[in-house]
């Protein structure tokens, strides 16, 4: 361990307490990320009880498998009903790019092509070859490919490529909240049918009635 | 500094069940595509068939039943006492006169009378 630090370049180091550094904020961007996804899916899954609530509250459901039966019935039915404007844009993108692909009779097209697709409006960059860096580490170099620039031959591209962006994350929201209310589901169907005896003494209750008498 | 450490590990709990989760929203997105066709074609059937779209479950309308039952019985009730009427309400009847409204009309009746004078 020692002659591996020793044989070491000042640049090494310092190359790795940076990427150490980086290492740390990329954990604690992470920690926050998944802090907000949990905290929008608890926030998704009371959605559950507001589907079941008549329904038990009526004692129209009986018994814990009834209710399960019933809220994925309703879970799956809201969720169509959330992912169907996601699923027309997503159809619509995929309608599209059939009709380009048919009238060019070339079904090879690539609709997030740099050259004639959606990547035309990006920065993208290549590896050169070329390594930089200390004597143990070292990092590719990458070169600039292509400049956002609009051309008029990605036009089926630029449909398709926001058609399955927003519906693919629309979509993907749908079903994040699809399995935060099912995850709900399981955890009502736990606690609701629940008889607790907790504090209960049947003798205790037996005096009761017994002096009541 | 401890809720950076607590960052930190929450940042290594996530990047650990990441995979996991990520692989749950993946099954059931695609899972999630079918019931949606399967779901679409259904509902074809019962536009063509011209049956009801809405596609109700039983428990449904039982309990629609049970609701609409409670709101008839509540309806059909006669209207609650009102134990705290406004002061206009007590004022229409007779048997409550508030003590402030008894000596403003006290103190108004020399007045008028003073009025009634200079008329004549």
């Amino acid at each position: 361990m020692n002659n591996i630090l020793i044989s070491l370049s000042d640049g090494d180091k310092r190359l790795i307490f940076a990427l150490l550094l980086i290492f740390i904020i990329i954990l604690v961007f992470i920690g926050l990320l998944g802090f907000v996804l949990m905290r929008i899916m608890k926030f998704q899954s009371k959605k559950m009880d507001t589907l079941v609530h008549d329904a038990v509250v009526t004692k129209v459901i009986k018994d814990k498998k009834h209710f399960i039966r019933y809220g994925r019935n309703k879970n799956w039915a809201y969720f169509f009903k959330q992912a169907y404007i996601p699923m027309i844009i997503i159809v619509v993108g995929f309608i599209v790019l059939i009709i380009h692909n048919s009238v060019n009779n070339y079904w090879g097209y690539n609709p997030f092509s740099t050259y004639d697709g959606f990547g035309t409006l990006f920065f993208t960059w290549k590896l050169s070859g070329d390594y930089t860096g200390g004597s143990l580490i070292r990092f590719a170099k990458l070169v600039l490919d292509n400049t956002p620039h609009f051309t008029v031959i990605a036009w089926c591209g630029y449909i398709f490529g926001p058609c399955i962006l927003v519906g693919g994350t629309w979509y993907l929201v749908a079903v994040s909240s699809l399995l935060a209310r099912t995850v709900m589901l399981y955890k009502r169907s736990k606690t609701i049918f629940e008889k607790s005896l907790d504090g209960y003494n049947q003798n205790e209750a037996l005096n009761n009635t017994n002096t009541n008498n | 500094m401890i809720s950076f450490i607590k960052g930190i590990l929450k940042g290594l709990f996530y990047v650990i069940f990441l995979p996991f989760g990520l692989l749950a929203i993946c099954l059931y997105a695609i899972f999630g595509v079918f019931v949606f066709i399967y779901r679409l074609i259904k509902l074809a059937i019962l536009f063509f068939t011209g049956r009801n779209l809405k596609n109700e479950l039983p428990e449904d309308e039982e309990v629609k039943k049970i609701l609409e039952g409670a709101n008839e019985e509540e309806q059909s009730q006669e209207p609650a006492l009102n134990l705290y009427p406004s002061d206009q309400e007590m004022y229409k009847t007779n048997e409550y006169i508030s003590p402030s409204f008894e000596e403003s009309k006290i103190e108004e009746e020399p007045a008028s009378l003073e009025e009634e004078n200079k008329d004549e």
